[in-house]
């Protein structure tokens, strides 16, 4: 009996320090690697080449990239196209997933221990953070090297510092509607709705037990943000003024509390009691999987539900814009990914950085990342637009993807916080819990409008004060 | 040489106490140095910390004194997630150590396939908390989760309503996981001391007329009351401070009705990126605990001889 | 007498619905995820919810191993927890051993200050250790996050360490020292074997810790290699397309090997924990 377990330890112990031994050596070897690359880049650096001149010697030189596209079909043409411009520029590239709810979280670590990657493909938020960090550097050079005027100008200026220069290098952007049933409109006679209480009341028309018309998903982080500012944005209701830049949320305290109430108008009217905590996942699945609901909010990606998880509903799927309370929205919720890039020490690395970059923009390459998107991100690189519409991909959906485009190049929109050009705003409203607290407590009753109001806007304030 | 050894013998005894003493301390080193360097540095850190206005998005903080907790008593939010981890903590604990208890009796009677069902029984504690809560918020999804499927047939919850989008049942329900993960520790220690129970006393009580219920009352939860300061104080520390499993299944929702201390640390770095004050806040958290270790200190005599 | 057969009789009822009472409720989750797993797409959302699959699937599975990141998060999980074992094992033997069988000054004192270890939150350690571990350069290995496991478990492992040896005699040792062993020798030969199940139940205790363990690693770990299985999976909620047939998959495979591991050990586990640790 004893003997046993002498021998049961005995045996365990060895496969572990086993293991461990295993586990020692391998990242040794790769530390013991690492101070000869650091040797040569002084050397190089010395040299300092001209970003113009191509044909540098990069060999040696590594770059790490972050993406925040964890899903497995976005995040394997990233990292195959980071895997090919590497071999072409003949350096190594090491590809980081970080999640994004985890996002700020690791980008607050690695900005505080200044351990920044050399690239990361992110969106508006993250690089508003790292721009306030003051960990990435202007890419002006590379968008007029790659063309400038092939990017719209709404995505440029949504990028641009307060000095003027652009933090951002826009790949595909996305824009946010309402995505409705098709046939249910249909059978219920609706027209798509072009006010508020038109929205109200189409909303009503189509609930019944199964079906509700219109989910408000207010989980609490980032979605209940996301949520309050594409009912914000049609009102013409925004955080910073897009022409000064200037915090005025606390100066639009009437119409918000209007938009708020709104909102708990339209949760408890038209939508799933269980809404209060949805996410992404939960209300996609409702619209186009489940079909328990009639129309969402969303940036399209409820179409790649729907061929994973219910290939009939993609037919019936559509979207319009959200309306403005009266009439046309005053501005929409636009969103979209950049590639931004951290200060580099030396000219060579800066200008592998610009050379790597540049490689990634030609047409087809855009088109790729851009329909690597469950649905309708659409390329910000214009020449790749076509190429985009002609895939199989998009092929069934022409009508929503051009008047998506549409909306996207010819009306006026807005990223939360951004609304004239980058600021921490915007990266503090997508990681406080505030939206979640304020909101969830207004439509179950716990606060009113204006408290939830306040509450938003006190945590706000303090925020813009301790910048 | 008789005179020779009675003079060396004292000598030599204290050079082998000396010699004991200081082995004695060199095996108790390589954990002292590494709780140094790994976690009384790191509170320090944090002391320092809360007393600055530190933040992850501004390179620079100065020192502010006080202000990080004064902020801390006049947030009217505080209270109430304060609240919360009380509730959290004692329900959990409670929870925990009751069904433990009743289990421990239940496994403690001799039956066929005892040890099969014991090791059954132990199973969620091994379980990942990241399953769990997978798990939970699926079969709690409001549409399609098969426990409010239930609960709706039932009529005991509306129809497209989740448990997890109610204020006051979210927390029941991280509780209630919580207990469902946890009981097993409590239940096998609690199965050990019943077994070191006299079976005398017992006999000498059945002897004397008491019943059942009597014999439990009288005999068996005295001889655990230890044990059970004991469970408590190691459970309650655990919980208190332990984040995962209300992070994945409610984040603190809905309206912050599961925001315990350690959540809102995490949300105060790295929602709001105020370092300074989610230092200030673990201090009154780490403070707290550190009371109930004197407490148990104080309680176990685990430092006696 | 007939009263007293009806009583054990309706005792023994009693005893087993409360026990298939507890088997479901304990078994069912899990059930319940395992089952999902193996079910096609189309089942996963349906209304009325039905708990056997209607067509049994492996396609999740073929999808989560054909991503060869699943296999590194369950090899650094299954790397990180032992080492975190081992070392639980042998610090926390030798400290013990120190505070129970050693009389010197500020014995005392180390034992408070490992308790004291025990009740820092985790969360407090979280941003210094995220520095302590970049300025030592050490994201690029699995070390920083196996510090952090230890940071957690040492200390529990010492507590657990000192009331077991406490409830060992002092008899033997005294008599081992008599016949001339040293320190190590009596350490090895003659306490050591006898405390067998209870270091190993500790190891056991401090493998699970650190194969459940959430928060700090995921702060710690940015790299997709690096990854243990809960960060790995937990990343899977938080994508905006939530697949639960992945992820259930997924948490099958994360929680089936500790309940084999598990199986496997828990003589010794159940042996250790009831031979006098925690209980003072």
């Amino acid at each position: 009996m004893k003997r046993s377990m002498t021998k049961m330890m005995a045996i365990l112990l060895t496969l572990l320090m086993t293991l461990s031994v295993v586990a020692c050596a391998a990242p040794a070897a790769q530390e013991s690697a690492a101070p000869a690359e650091e040797a040569t880049a002084p050397e190089t650096a010395a040299t300092q080449a001209p970003a113009e001149a191509t044909p540098v010697d990069y060999s040696g030189q590594k770059l790490v990239i972050w993406t925040n596209l964890t899903a497995d079909a976005q995040y394997e043409v990233l990292s195959k196209q980071f895997a090919e411009v590497a071999k072409e520029l003949g350096v190594e590239v090491e590809v980081e997933k970080v999640a994004f709810n985890e996002m700020y979280g690791k980008l607050a670590a690695a900005a505080s221990s200044g351990d920044v990657p050399d690239i990361m493909h992110t969106n508006f938020g993250g690089t508003a953070y790292l721009y306030a960090a003051d960990s990435i550097m202007p890419l002006d050079d590379v968008i007029n090297a790659i063309g400038a005027d092939d990017f719209s100008s709404a995505y440029k200026s949504v990028l641009t510092g307060k000095d003027g220069k652009i933090y951002g290098l826009p790949d595909w952007a996305m824009h946010t509607s309402v995505w409705y049933r098709k046939d249910l409109y249909e059978a219920n006679g609706l027209s798509v709705p072009t006010t508020w209480a038109e929205l109200l009341s189409n909303a009503e028309t189509l609930n019944s037990t199964d079906l509700s018309g219109f989910a408000v998903p207010l989980d609490g982080v980032q979605v209940s943000a996301q949520t309050l500012y594409a009912m914000m944005t049609s009102a013409g209701v925004y955080f910073t003024d897009p022409a000064t830049g200037e915090y005025c949320f606390d100066k639009e305290k009437e119409d918000a509390i209007k938009v708020i109430d709104y909102l708990v108008e339209l949760y408890h009217k038209a939508s799933p009691a269980g809404s209060l905590t949805w996410s992404w996942g939960d209300y996609r699945n409702a619209l186009a999987v489940t079909g328990t609901v009639a129309m969402t909010l969303d940036m399209g990606a409820v179409i790649g539900n729907a061929q994973g998880n219910n290939p009939d509903m993609v037919d019936k799927l559509g979207c319009f814009d959200f309306p403005g309370i009266d009439g046309k929205a005053k501005a929409s919720f636009g969103s979209g990914y950049c590639f931004v890039a951290s200060k580099q020490d030396d000219g060579v690395r800066t200008a592998l950085v610009a050379d790597f970059l540049k490689a990634l923009y030609t047409p087809e390459r855009a088109a790729e990342r851009a329909l690597s998107r469950p649905m309708f991100a659409f390329p910000s690189y214009k020449p790749a637009y076509e190429i985009y519409k002609a895939s199989d991909k998009v092929a069934d959906f022409q009508e929503q993807v051009d008047f998506i485009f549409n909306s996207f190049e010819n009306g006026t929109w807005y990223w939360y916080g951004m609304e004239a050009g980058l600021s921490a705003m915007s990266a503090y409203i997508e990681s406080t819990n505030i939206f979640g607290v304020a909101l969830q407590g207004a439509c179950d009753g716990t606060y009113t409008s204006e408290e939830a109001y306040n509450m938003i806007n006190d945590d706000l304030l303090s925020f813009a004060g301790a910048m | 040489m008789t005179s020779g050894t009675m003079l060396k013998r004292p000598r030599l005894i204290t050079s082998y106490e000396r010699r004991h003493k200081l082995i004695g301390l060199a095996f108790a080193i390589p954990v002292m140095v590494f709780l140094l360097a790994f976690v009384l540095y790191p509170v320090l850190y944090n002391v320092y910390l809360s007393f600055t206005n530190a933040s992850l998005i501004k390179k620079t903080s100065s020192f502010v004194g006080f202000d990080n907790y004064v902020k801390i008593f006049s947030n009217k939010l505080f209270l109430k997630y304060f609240w919360n981890t009380i509730r959290w903590t004692f329900f959990s604990v409670l929870g925990q150590l009751v069904l433990g208890l009743g289990i421990a009796l239940l496994i403690a009677r001799p039956m066929k396939g005892g040890t099969a069902l014991r090791s059954f029984l132990l199973i969620p504690y091994v379980v990942p908390a990241v399953t769990l809560a997978l798990v939970s918020k699926w079969i709690m999804n409001s549409d399609y989760g098969i426990v409010s499927y239930w609960l709706q047939q039932a009529g005991l919850l509306e129809a497209r309503q989740s448990l997890l989008a109610m204020q006051g049942p979210a927390m029941w329900v991280v509780v209630i996981l919580n207990v469902w993960r946890s009981y097993p520790f409590p239940m096998l220690i609690y199965w050990a001391a019943l077994k070191s129970i006299d079976k005398q006393i017992y006999e000498a009580a059945t002897v004397d007329g008491a019943g059942k219920w009597k014999t439990f009352l009288h005999i068996t939860l005295p001889q655990l009351k230890n044990t059970t300061i004991v469970l408590a104080v190691l459970r309650i520390i655990w919980t208190a401070t332990y984040y995962d499993l209300i992070f994945m299944v409610t984040g603190g929702g809905p309206s912050g009705s599961t925001t315990h201390l350690p959540i809102l640390i995490y949300q105060a770095s790295f929602g709001s990126y105020q370092i300074g004050y989610a230092a200030a806040i673990s201090m009154i958290l780490g403070v707290l605990m550190f009371g109930c270790i004197i407490f148990y200190v104080a309680k176990s005599g685990l430092t006696e001889d | 007498m007939k009263s007293m057969k009806t009583s054990k009789i309706t005792t023994g009822i009693l005893v087993g619905i409360l026990i298939v009472f507890l088997v479901v409720i304990v078994g069912f989750p899990l059930a319940w995820m395992a089952l999902s797993s193996l079910k096609p797409g189309v089942e996963l959302f349906t209304i009325p919810p039905k708990i056997m699959p209607q067509n049994w699937s492996l396609e999740w599975y073929i999808q989560a191993f054909s991503n060869p990141n699943v296999i590194r998060y369950f090899l650094n999980s299954l790397l990180i927890a032992s080492v975190v074992m081992v070392v639980d094992m042998l610090l926390g033997t030798l400290t013990a051993y120190s505070l129970t069988r050693f009389r010197y000054k500020g014995r005392k004192l180390i034992l408070i200050c490992v308790l004291a270890a025990y009740c820092v939150p985790p969360i407090m350690l979280m941003l210094p250790l995220y520095k302590i571990v970049n300025a030592f350069g050490m994201p690029e290995s699995h070390i920083g996050v196996i510090i952090a496991h230890l940071t957690v478990t040492l200390p529990f492992s010492v507590w657990l360490l000192v009331s077991f040896f406490k409830k060992l005699p002092k008899e033997i040792n005294e008599a081992a020292v008599m016949d001339g062993a040293n320190e190590m020798q009596v350490f090895l030969k003659v306490e050591l074997p006898l405390c067998v199940s209870g270091v190993l139940s500790t190891g056991i205790m401090a493998f699970i810790m650190s194969w459940n363990e959430f928060l700090l690693s995921s702060v710690l770990i940015s790299k997709e290699s690096m990854k243990t299985l809960t960060v790995g999976l937990a990343n899977y909620i938080s994508s905006t397309h939530i697949d639960w047939g992945i992820i259930m998959a997924l948490g099958t495979i994360t929680t089936i090997p500790v309940i084999i591991l598990f199986a496997l050990v828990q003589k010794y586990f159940v042996e250790g924990m009831t031979a006098g640790a925690v209980k003072g």
